[in-house]
């Protein structure tokens, strides 16, 4: 792991969190659509914070992408999920909003899941993420799961 | 935990739970809208119906999301760390071994098909429900998925990691 593939896993969390924001506010100015007529959902892509929202998104993908190229799903995951945790600081800190209990409960089991994560090697074949070699490595468990598809 | 016990003390005297959970929920309120209008539609079958479509509905979620993450992460495997191969050969033939992938464009389509049963259950079921529901099924199902078909090294680290992730997200987005 060196501070680029760190940077990755960031990216990832933010870049999902701030698509899914945007895309949510967005879409509340934009109104409800009827599920009947699901076609109108189209010109919500003229709202401009949905047109950000999904750029956003599309960066969320790239970097997920990224991440799973040199590093584990399992470990990847829990990235994902600090998002959650982002959304609600970003709700106490910045939006003055209250946080019950039972949330803050949840942000600290997050929090230690990706920590207990965090801690372990992040490839399962090279650990510490030398994953420099990886197409040679990684054909037994290519061929392997193809099969089981 | 001595930074947050008052501030724990001081968020149970204040009860602000609506905000945080409006807020929380407030990403998926743009799929939400989507789906409140279909919600009149939907009362007129009876409940218990519609309890069984909601958890169909979840469970479909967890399923194509799983296929997805899992199918992804093997495309991404077999294209190899795209820092190393841009750096090699550029960042076109990163998108272009991606993009030919076959593993990728089944990912692609399976993710798709979970964002599609996402509108669906949120049309039958609440989104306190359907939302930490399908999150921490996946989260666990992808535990699972990714031991058995990537024979990824799931320790007890992982194992444990992802029991307390799926209850966080479980707490958090309930």
């Amino acid at each position: 792991m060196n501070f680029r593939k760190y940077l990755v896993l960031a990216g990832v969390t933010v870049f999902a969190v701030a698509g899914d924001s945007m895309l949510s506010h967005g879409m509340k100015q934009v109104g409800s659509i009827s599920i009947h007529r699901l076609s109108s959902v189209i010109f919500a892509v003229a709202n401009p914070w949905v047109a950000i929202g999904i750029l956003f998104l599309l960066a969320f993908f790239a970097t997920y992408t990224n991440a799973l190229s040199w590093a584990d799903l399992t470990y990847v995951m829990p990235a994902t999920a600090l998002g959650y945790v982002l959304l609600a600081l970003v709700a106490r800190f910045v939006l003055h909003e209250h946080i019950s209990p039972l949330r803050w409960i949840g942000i600290v089991l997050i929090t230690a899941g990706v920590g207990f994560v965090a801690g372990g090697p992040a490839l399962t074949e090279h650990p510490l993420g030398e994953a420099g070699e990886m197409p040679e490595k990684s054909h037994p468990v290519v061929v392997a799961s193809g099969a089981e598809r | 935990m001595k930074v947050l016990l008052p501030r724990l003390r001081h968020l149970s005297r204040s009860g602000g739970l609506p905000c945080a959970v409006s807020f929380i929920l407030s990403p998926l309120r743009g799929y939400g809208a989507v789906a409140k209008a279909s919600q009149q539609d939907a009362a007129t079958n009876s409940s218990h119906i519609s309890i069984l479509y909601t958890w169909a509905a979840i469970l479909a979620i967890v399923l194509f999301s799983v296929v997805g993450d899992v199918l992804l992460s093997h495309a991404m495997k077999q294209v190899g760390d795209v820092g190393d191969l841009r750096r090699r050969a550029g960042i076109a033939t990163v998108i272009a071994r991606t993009l030919s992938n076959p593993n990728f464009l089944f990912a692609v389509a399976s993710m798709a098909a979970a964002f599609f049963s996402l509108l669906f259950a949120l049309s039958w079921g609440d989104v306190s429900l359907v939302a930490p529901a399908a999150a921490s099924l996946t989260f666990i199902a992808n535990a699972v998925a990714a031991k058995i078909f990537l024979h990824e090294r799931v320790d007890r680290r992982r194992w444990i990691a992802a029991g307390l992730v799926a209850a966080g997200v479980a707490l958090l987005a309930g």
